[in-house]
């Protein structure tokens, strides 16, 4: 008895699942508002065919194939619940009942819905329609994020239609966006990530929050703080929605062409004023990298006091090509106007009026600190974006064995090639011998060895020639590139593993002012401290030719070197 | 119910295999609707609600864009739509022969793959078309558009009157 009113119950049960299970699949959201339409459109119907029509209409799924978008198929089933999109009868109606404003040359059987306004065309219900899913990246777009569609098929850069898409556009140049990241065909930023599909990868809400504080994301990001005001960040998360990739009009050849006939649009010229220069100085938002005054990017050097150490025509140099003096630099190039280089660098040379300090510790402070770091261990504020890295006092094995001289010849001309100034322009001799003997107290410290006599070649007694040139290639291939790379630029696959890093050796500024002789020597003794080893199993050409090779490889041929001697 | 009286031990024991039966009758029926039900919806679920093939309802446009006596070839719908009068009617371009699309012809239609020909009614007038074409069943959707539904086949020469 018990049982048979258990599986009675239990019966009983099964019926009232079954039952709420068919009720819930059979009475969705979609009906509702199908229903709701047609009720509508039947008390406005005016004549009978259209009553009949409606009447005869049965409620049903209705989606819009599309081809063309990428995609083979591409099914959007807004128009299920959104009946109204395309009757003018409902343009004071409430969503989703409600009429379309009607964009010409758009109509809803070719471009369907999600290609502007995003969601899942495949979703029924609200939930998923609308792309609210946490793992569905692109949900609804709202104005005016929505203008950022336009951008998928028109790549015209400014469209009148797109107010903050153009405007985005503009302030990714006004704000040098365009210094550090890349968008193809747009940009060519080598710094921060590349761009160019960053609208498809991010929802509204994360590009937001990646311009107002970029550490959010990212701990590790450099990028600056910008403090846009909030309608330039608008428009800038409008653009950035808008690249999406290539857009749905281009094909891969046209990009192709158009990618090659890139050029950064229109430098503008400028009047050669140190007004005008700081005024460009302030525009393009230097100080979000580097320090002037009080301003203080804390990724690059300082310019408070550039025109001590550098002249207009350096500087303008550097701003045109940072590589040139620099060849390890990251700073992003700006493509200015010849003449908005020259002048920055005349603002720039009148940035002087650098007070030495007494002491060299305070000299320490105040020169040295932000590169080689208060503890002398080459790791300061801005070190991690410096090529090649400042050098690590703490290194004795290095600095015990390297020379007085060099040292001094340093910190008085500089290290050209490198981000190291000339301080003898602002420092007295005793001044640089006390500065030096300062840090080796300080952080070098150890008992020096005594330096064994090394007799060097004045000069390569190798004739700088093709021949020799191949042979030292060949012999550099097997025996330095694992570090030096293939190409000599220091960049080899042990480089990551090595500090300091390996030479960069294809640096015209840096070996312009290495004597054949500092080779031969690195080459047959190695570099204590570092991971040069001695080569002595080289014989005296093959060591001829790999200094053929260098010379070769940073365009220091013979015509070029001068004896060790500063250019 | 005599026997009841006489004995009531008995007639306890048949009441109560009564109310078991009772018992058991509702639930073999409560059961059997379940079942029923489930296997009813089974079915229903199998049917696809949607497909990914061409859309067999398909809006053309309002009426007043065509003019009376001409008629529009919709190569991607596959169908021709016929103004006449205030009369419209939707024939399907799809060659009865082998599926090529037959396009319209100064005599009414004729089919590029094999030769097929057909009168502007539709009716074969030679080639190897077995059948004439379809006309197809036009209406007029709430919007003021008009809508052939490919799924319902009509008699030719079946025509929907709209005040234009």
């Amino acid at each position: 008895m018990k049982i048979r009113l258990a599986l009675l119950v239990s019966c009983c049960a099964l019926a009232i699942v079954v039952v709420a299970v068919i009720f819930r699949s059979t009475d969705e959201e979609w009906r509702k508002y199908q229903q709701e339409y047609y009720d509508l459109a039947m008390g406005s119907a005016s004549t009978e065919a259209a009553r009949d029509a409606i009447a005869a209409s049965g409620l049903e799924i209705r989606q819009d194939i599309l081809s063309g978008f990428g995609e083979e198929k591409r099914i959007d089933r807004c128009r299920t619940c959104h009946m109204a999109v395309d009757d003018p009868n409902f343009v004071t109606g409430k969503e989703p009942l409600r009429t379309h404003p009607e964009i010409p040359e758009h109509n809803f059987n070719e471009y369907g819905c999600t290609i502007c306004h995003d969601g899942d065309g495949r979703g029924l219900t609200t939930f998923y329609a609308h792309g609210d899913d946490e793992f569905w990246n692109e949900p609804l777009l709202e104005s005016p994020y929505i203008e950022s569609s336009c951008a998928r098929c028109h790549p015209e850069p400014y469209l009148p239609e797109t107010p903050h898409l153009s405007k985005g556009r503009a302030l990714f140049e006004k704000y040098n966006c365009n210094g550090c990241h890349a968008i193809r065909n747009l940009s060519r930023g080598k710094l921060g990530p590349d761009l160019t599909n960053v609208g498809a990868r991010w929802k509204i809400e994360y590009l937001e929050e990646s311009i107002r504080d970029p550490r959010a994301n990212s701990v590790l990001s450099v990028m600056p703080y910008f403090n846009m005001p909030e309608e330039d960040k608008t428009a800038l998360v409008v653009f950035l929605k808008s690249r999406r990739g290539r857009t749905l009009v281009e094909d891969p050849i046209t990009l192709r062409t158009k990618s090659n006939a890139f050029k950064k649009a229109n430098p503008v010229e400028v009047p050669l004023t140190i007004a005008e220069g700081r005024k460009l100085v302030k525009d393009n938002n230097c100080v979000a990298c580097h320090k002037l005054g009080d301003a203080d990017g804390k990724l690059a050097p300082d310019l408070t006091h550039l025109g001590n150490f550098r002249n207009e025509e350096y500087i303008a140099a550097h701003l045109a090509d940072p590589r040139a003096h620099t060849t390890g630099s990251n700073m992003p190039n700006f493509w200015f106007s010849p003449s908005a280089m020259r002048a920055i660098g005349l603002y720039l040379e009148e940035q002087e009026g650098l007070k030495v300090p007494v002491t060299p510790k305070e000299q320490y402070t105040a020169l040295c600190v932000r590169c080689h770091g208060p503890n002398g261990d080459g790791n300061g504020l801005i070190a991690d974006n410096l090529l090649p890295k400042p050098r690590d006092f703490t290194n004795q094995l290095f600095f015990n064995w390297l020379e007085d001289s060099r040292a001094h010849d340093a910190i008085k001309n500089g290290v050209p090639g490198t981000a190291m100034p000339p301080f003898g322009r602002v420092l007295t001799e005793e001044q640089i011998n006390g500065l030096f003997a300062y840090v080796r107290g300080q952080y070098v410290g150890g008992p020096r060895p005594e330096r064994e006599p090394r007799t060097l070649p004045e000069k390569n007694s190798t004739v700088f020639s093709a021949e020799s040139v191949e042979r030292g290639r060949a012999t550099f291939q097997q025996r330095c590139f694992g570090c030096h790379g293939r190409r000599g630029d220091g960049k080899g696959p042990n480089a990551p593993d090595l500090l300091p890093r390996p030479r960069d050796l294809t640096s015209n500024p840096f070996m312009s002012q290495v004597a054949d002789s500092r080779l031969w020597e690195s080459i047959t003794y190695g570099v204590p401290g570092t991971g040069m080893p001695p080569w002595d199993s080289l014989s005296e050409e093959q060591k001829g030719d790999l200094i053929n090779f260098v010379r070769d490889a940073s365009k220091t041929g013979p015509a070029a070197v001068d004896g060790g001697k500063q250019q | 119910m005599g026997d009841h009286e006489l004995n009531p031990e008995r007639a306890k024991k048949t009441e109560e295999r009564s109310r078991r039966n009772f018992i058991a009758i509702i639930t073999a029926v409560v059961f059997g609707v379940t079942a029923a039900a489930m296997g009813l919806f089974n079915l229903i679920f199998m049917r696809p609600r949607v497909t990914y093939g061409s859309p067999a309802k398909v809006r053309v446009g309002r009426p007043d864009s065509y003019s009376p006596g001409s008629q529009l070839e919709l190569p991607e719908n596959r169908i021709v739509v016929r103004r006449q009068g205030d009369k419209f009617a939707a024939i399907s371009t799809v060659c009865t022969h082998l599926g090529c699309t037959v396009n319209a012809s100064d005599i009414g239609f004729a089919c590029p793959c094999h030769g097929s020909v057909y009168d502007v009614r539709g009716d074969v007038m030679g080639g190897p078309a077995p059948k004439s074409l379809s006309w197809f069943r036009v209406s007029l959707a709430p919007n003021g558009e008009l809508e052939v539904d490919k799924n319902q086949v009509v008699d030719p020469d079946t025509y929907l009157e709209v005040k234009v």
